[in-house]
Order: C-alpha cells, then sequence, then structure tokens
C-alpha cells in the first residue's frame, strides 16, 4: 500500500515539474526584454543555477553531514572548463589578447562542422558535462587528504582551497589557459540558443538553464533516495554506527564529495553560461556562504527547501528590494533613504527574521511532496478514531 | 567440538601508559552464548572494541571464521612504552620456544605447520588492522552499550541501512534503479525481520520515538540485517528494569534459536548473564581472571572478591 502511495506521489511530482517546464517554455516566448516582467527571467535563469548550486551543496553539507564550504572553488572549475571549450576559433584571439591561447578547440564548433545545428547543442553539452568531471576530479584530489577531517576543519581546509584554486586560476603563468585575471567570454551563452522551425524560431534562453538544473536535481534526488542516499545519511546520524554496519566512511564520503562537486561544476559551467562570461574573481568565498544561505533557508536536509530558498532569495536580491537600492520602493519615492546599500541593511534583517521564526528552515527536512501526505494521515487518524467509538 | 568462531590471541590494548586490556585469551565457538564479565573500568568495551576494529590492539590477534582478521605489535612510540607481554611475538624477531631439532625433520614439518596454523603470518611484521565496516563484512556485528541508532530514519530505515553492505550493485545502477529487484528483495527481508524481532507495528515511527527497551530490539534488530555470523551485544540490558531484562533473556535466547546465532556479550545483570551463557569469561583490570561455566564462575573465589561480591542471603 505505501509503494502504491508512493508512485502516486512520484507521479504527481513529475506532472508538476513537467508542467514547470512548459510554463517556462512559454514565459520565455511571451516576455520581451522590454517588458517589467523580464526580471521574472532572469531571476529564473539565476535563480536555477543557484538552486542547483544549493542543491548539490545540500547533499555535501545537510545529507552527508560533512561541513564543506569549498563550493565557489568548484564552481569556478566548471565555469572555465566550460568556458574554454567552448570559445569559437574566431573570437579566441581577441579574448586571449595577453597570451598565446593554449586550448584550441571548441566542442560546439567542431561538432556543428560535423553534425549540423544538432552539432552544436552535443558540443555544448558535452563541455557542461567535462564542466563537471573536471570539477569532480579536483574534488577527489583533494578529497584523499582532507575529507578524513570533522566539521570546522574540514570547512576551514575545503574554504582554503576554494582560495587557492581561485588564486591559481587568476596567476599570469597559467595565462594560455585560464587567460590570467582577464575574464573569459564570447563562448556559448544563453541569448544563442533557439531553435529555429521553419519561420518560427523558440528562444530557449532561459528553458536551457532550467532544464539543466531540472535534470541534475532529479538525478542528486534519485541518489538521495537511493542506498547510497540512505547510507549517507546514517554517516550524518552516527559516523560511528555507520561504520559499525558496515559502511565505508572513506568511500562513501569520498562519492557525496565527488558527486557534490560534479553538480557544483555543472551549476558553474550554467552560470557562465547565463551570465556570459567567466572571471575567477566572481567566485569568491562570499558566493560559497550565499549558497550555505540558501541551503539554510531553504531547510538542511530538504531538496525542494534549497530550491525554494535560493529562488526567493534571488528574486528578493535581483528584483523585489531592487527598488531600496534606486529610489523608489513600493511607490514611495525617497531617495534620501533609498540608496545604495540599504537593500542589504533590508535583505539582512528579512533574512534574520525567516531565520528566527523557521528554525529549521522554511522547508525542515521535510519535502514539497510531503506536504501532500499530512491530510491523508489526519484522515486515516479519523477514521481509526470513529472505529474505536464505535 | 564445535567450530571455532571468534578467537583473540593475546590481545593486549595500550592507551598511553594505561593498559586497558592486557594479554587477553579467549575463544567463541559456533552456537554459543559467551559473556564477558567484569567490574567498571575492566577493559570490557574495549575488547571489544578490539575485536570489532573500532581500536587496533597494541599488541596481539584476533581470527574470525578461521582466518586472522587483526593482528599488530608494538611500534613506533609504543615500542618503548610498552608494558604489557609478548612484546615481540607478532614481530619479525620472534624466536619460538620448543623448536624440534633440524635433523628430525617430520617433527620440524610438523611443528612449522602448528606454528603456521596458530598464526599464518609468523615470523613476520605483518600489521592487520582493517576499520570497523570491513569486519562488519566478514560476518560480525555489534551494538553499542549507548544505544546509536540513526535518529532521523525510520524504525524500518534504520534496518534497512545495515543492509546497504550486502549490496550488488554500483553507484550509477543504484541512481538509475537497475537494482530494483535487490532492493525489493532487501525490503521484504526487512519486514521478515521486524515482524521477528516484533517491531513490525512501529516500523514507520522515527527510531528515537521508541521506548527504551525497543530501541534496544531495535540495534539488536539491525545488527542482525547484516547477517553476521557472531553477533556482539554490548550491555544489552543497560538501564532496564527486572521486568524488561526478563523479555530481553528471553529473546537473546529466542534470537539464538531462530537465527543459529553465536553471541558474544558484555553484561551486569547477573540472572541475565547466569540464565543464557554457555561459558563465561571474568575480567578485572584488563587482566583475565577466571573463565568457564557459569556454575564454575559463581563459585570462583577471585570472582567472588573481584566482581560478583555475597549476596545477602548466602551470608545468613
Amino acid at each position: 500500500m505505501l509503494q502504491k502511495k508512493n508512485n502516486k506521489k512520484n507521479f504527481i511530482s513529475l506532472i508538476a515539474v513537467a508542467l514547470f517546464l512548459v510554463l517556462v517554455l512559454v514565459l520565455d516566448q511571451i516576455i520581451r526584454p522590454t517588458d517589467k516582467m523580464s526580471m521574472l527571467l532572469t531571476v529564473l535563469q539565476k535563480g536555477s543555477v543557484y538552486a542547483l548550486a544549493a542543491v548539490s551543496m545540500n547533499l555535501l553539507n545537510g545529507f552527508t553531514g560533512l561541513f564543506s564550504l569549498g563550493h565557489a572553488g568548484f564552481m569556478l572549475v566548471g565555469a572555465y572548463t566550460y568556458a574554454i571549450f567552448t570559445i569559437p576559433a574566431e573570437s579566441r584571439d581577441t579574448v586571449y589578447q595577453y597570451y598565446d591561447a593554449a586550448i584550441r578547440i571548441s566542442f560546439p564548433e567542431v561538432l556543428r562542422d560535423n553534425l549540423g545545428a544538432f552539432g552544436t547543442v552535443l558540443g555544448v553539452v558535452l563541455a557542461v558535462l567535462l564542466a563537471g568531471l573536471v570539477a569532480a576530479f579536483f574534488a577527489w584530489l583533494i578529497g584523499l587528504p582532507v575529507l578524513k577531517l570533522k566539521s570546522d576543519y574540514l570547512a576551514i581546509a575545503t574554504l582554503g582551497f576554494a582560495e587557492i584554486i581561485r588564486a591559481v586560476f587568476q596567476w599570469g603563468k597559467l595565462g594560455p589557459v585560464t587567460n590570467g585575471s582577464n575574464l573569459l567570454k564570447s563562448f556559448e551563452r544563453i541569448s544563442t540558443f533557439k531553435l529555429t522551425l521553419g519561420e518560427t524560431t523558440i528562444k530557449l534562453s532561459t528553458f536551457v538553464p532550467v532544464l539543466i538544473a531540472v535534470i541534475c536535481i532529479a538525478l542528486i534526488v534519485l541518489l538521495v533516495n537511493s542506498t547510497y542516499g540512505r547510507s549517507f545519511k546514517a554517516i550524518r546520524d552516527d559516523e560511528i554506527a555507520a561504520e559499525a554496519m558496515g559502511i565505508n566512511l572513506a568511500k562513501h564520503k569520498m562519492i557525496s564529495f565527488v558527486a557534490s562537486s560534479f553538480f557544483a561544476g555543472i551549476s558553474g559551467a550554467t552560470m557562465a553560461m547565463v551570465l556570459g562570461i567567466a572571471q575567477a574573481s566572481n567566485f569568491k568565498s562570499a558566493m560559497t556562504y550565499e549558497i550555505l544561505l540558501m541551503v539554510v533557508l531553504g531547510g538542511i536536509g530538504s531538496i525542494s527547501g534549497s530550491v525554494i530558498g535560493s529562488m526567493l532569495f534571488v528574486a528578493a536580491s535581483e528584483w523585489w528590494l531592487r527598488g531600496l537600492d534606486s529610489g523608489v520602493f513600493l511607490g514611495i519615492n525617497a531617495p534620501g533613504i533609498f540608496r545604495n546599500g540599504f537593500r542589504l541593511v533590508v535583505f539582512s534583517v528579512i533574512i534574520m527574521v525567516v531565520v528566527l521564526f523557521f528554525r529549521k528552515g522554511i522547508m525542515g527536512d521535510k519535502e514539497l511532496p510531503d506536504l501532500l501526505k499530512p491530510r491523508a494521515k489526519k484522515a486515516s487518524k479519523k477514521a481509526s478514531k470513529k472505529e474505536v467509538t464505535k | 567440538m564445535s567450530k571455532n568462531i571468534l578467537k583473540v590471541e593475546n590481545a593486549t590494548m595500550q592507551f598511553g601508559g594505561v593498559v586497558a586490556v592486557d594479554n587477553l585469551t579467549m575463544e567463541v565457538n559456533e552456537g554459543e552464548i559467551v559473556a564477558l564479565i567484569g567490574p567498571n573500568g575492566a577493559g570490557k568495551t574495549t575488547a571489544f572494541n578490539v575485536i570489532t576494529g573500532v581500536y587496533a590492539p597494541t599488541n596481539g590477534t584476533v581470527s574470525f571464521d578461521g582466518e586472522m582478521i587483526v593482528r599488530n605489535h608494538p611500534h613506533g612510540k609504543m615500542k618503548k612504552m610498552y608494558k604489557g607481554e609478548h612484546a615481540d611475538m607478532y614481530t619479525a624477531a620472534f624466536v619460538a620456544e620448543g623448536r624440534p631439532p633440524v635433523e628430525d625433520e617430520e617433527a620440524t614439518k610438523a611443528w612449522n605447520e602448528a606454528e603456521h596454523a596458530r598464526d599464518p603470518y609468523v615470523g613476520s611484521d605483518k600489521v592487520l588492522e582493517p576499520t570497523p565496516d570491513k569486519i562488519t563484512v566478514r560476518g560480525m556485528a555489534r551494538t553499542f552499550q549507548n544505544i546509536r541508532l540513526w535518529k532521523s530514519q525510520t524504525v524500518f530505515d534504520n534496518v534497512l541501512i545495515a543492509k546497504h553492505m550486502r549490496r550488488t550493485h554500483g553507484l550509477v545502477s543504484a541512481i538509475f534503479r537497475f537494482n530494483r529487484k535487490e532492493e525489493k528483495q532487501q525490503r521484504e527481508e526487512v519486514l521478515e525481520l521486524l515482524r521477528v524481532v516484533g517491531l513490525e507495528d512501529v516500523k514507520d515511527e522515527l527510531a528515537t520515538s521508541l521506548p527504551y527497551g525497543k530501541q534496544r530490539r531495535l540495534e539488536i534488530a539491525r545488527a542482525l540485517a547484516t547477517n553476521p555470523k557472531l553477533l556482539l551485544l554490548d550491555e544489552p540490558a543497560a538501564g532496564m528494569n527486572p521486568q524488561e531484562t526478563l523479555e530481553l533473556t528471553k529473546f537473546i535466547g529466542e534470537i539464538r534459536d531462530k537465527f543459529h546465532m553465536t553471541i558474544l556479550l558484555i553484561e551486569h545483570h547477573m540472572d541475565l548473564v547466569m540464565d543464557i551463557s554457555d561459558r563465561i569469561y571474568v575480567l578485572d583490570f584488563g587482566k583475565l581472571i577466571a573463565q568457564g561455566v557459569p556454575a564454575e564462575i559463581q563459585n570462583n573465589e577471585r570472582v567472588i572478591d573481584a566482581y560478583l561480591g555475597v549476596a545477602d542471603d548466602a551470608e545468613d
């Protein structure tokens, strides 16, 4: 019976996600860049990048109980990998203006020459996957020594890694690959993603990042609910008991760390895609803290919580509270108060209030589909009560 | 004589200058219930931790199911500090006594074989110190003195997670659910196990919301889910009232009969110990002071002095 209920729940969730994707696709067509509502698209684009980053961080911090703060570092690796392998030949020399570019291959370009438009898509997909894999490789390398550490020590070690990797990517000697401290640009970005069917062109600039996030988050959900995900939770709850029950700590922590970094790398690649630039100085530790904040706001150990948390975070900071910085907010015109920086003050206050009232985050450790459940439980309780009174 | 399943030889565990377990030698045979008793601080739990791989012993070996799984000798800093016996028994410097004269080839061969049966790595510096999970995979499962259930998981999931180590599928096939069959089978096994131990009606409750006695029961069920050959119970009746202790005694007996389980347990409730154990080992200050069947232990002067004391009604 439980199985049946779960199947129904999964089915409803699937339909909801599919509807959401269709809605995004439709919004992508009807909202013009000049519209006021165009901010909604920006929020969806950036929100999906951050949602993926937050969920992948949650996999590590929330589900496996490894407090790691190296996320910005892995996103940086992903963003650079994606950028480097999608810069077309004609703009390579203008991008690498001070260096002699070492990597002279662009996946979408090479594949387009051979396979046509489909090749471009495949090239982008390959570059995104490679971004994840390179980030995962870095994670494996530093995971070997670092995962022996616990709690605060692990956090500091991974934070150190993120800072070091940022410095390394800005290092002049690596210029031919990373373009030193200059930014990478002119690569495949979302505004160029279109689908041409005869005369109509369908814009995909919001759909693509959202789709990437949905696919990756679905994979993480599958991982978390698999037998491996269950043992991650066991490690989080009690490491000693987990080890005594035959769960190899080193191996499982490494799996979680590498998987988390893989998806962080992909989210970094998506971020490069959305922003159209990749620059190491963007991936400061402040970015890790922002992601951590989204995770905590949404609820540690809740995937839908992380998604909601990051969407709200991005919407508030990019859209709803913009007016606080630019003079007019909610129709009140007070340039004296609403000037640069005031947004951050209000934002901090809101976050403090949310954290005070939702101590375990918005979702706690529940998922959205779980919200369908209590009603059923209450109903069955009522039924059993009736039986008793009879 | 039934088969020897666990054999601890000359195990010494020294923390800094403190010798917690001193030259412990014991064995557990298949199908037996063996109790390890002794006053607080005698080193019972340390002995457990040595057997299950939580600590690598300073010196000594542990063999399980006919295979040596733990072997160590004092090395590094411990070399100078070591206070126990047999310091070089498990090193290359070991010179065995009783070696027959070299001319007697047959005797030499037999002696060599006997030495290798006792210690397959005899005369080498071989160190074996597997992590606890590797030992559990071999078929040894334990419970803890202070209950260590996975707090955020349901009763069912607590037992199901213990099945994880018996998986045959890798990560990718687990993510894409190619292991559906195995998963279904595991779920059925868990349900069956919960039915046997009498926790089926609370399977969807959070593990920590159960009453104390049932949490103990769940911890034993979780250990059983790993399909062990040897079950180690660390003070299963700690904090239980006489009624619960009685039920637990019955339960442990049932487990032995139903699962043909071999059990090694640490316990302070003497009623329980004397009732169900086949043999008893008594530790005091890390040293083995007595061993034997319950009746022998009850009348052993040293054990009475060190631990049991004299019952009030016996004094009259």
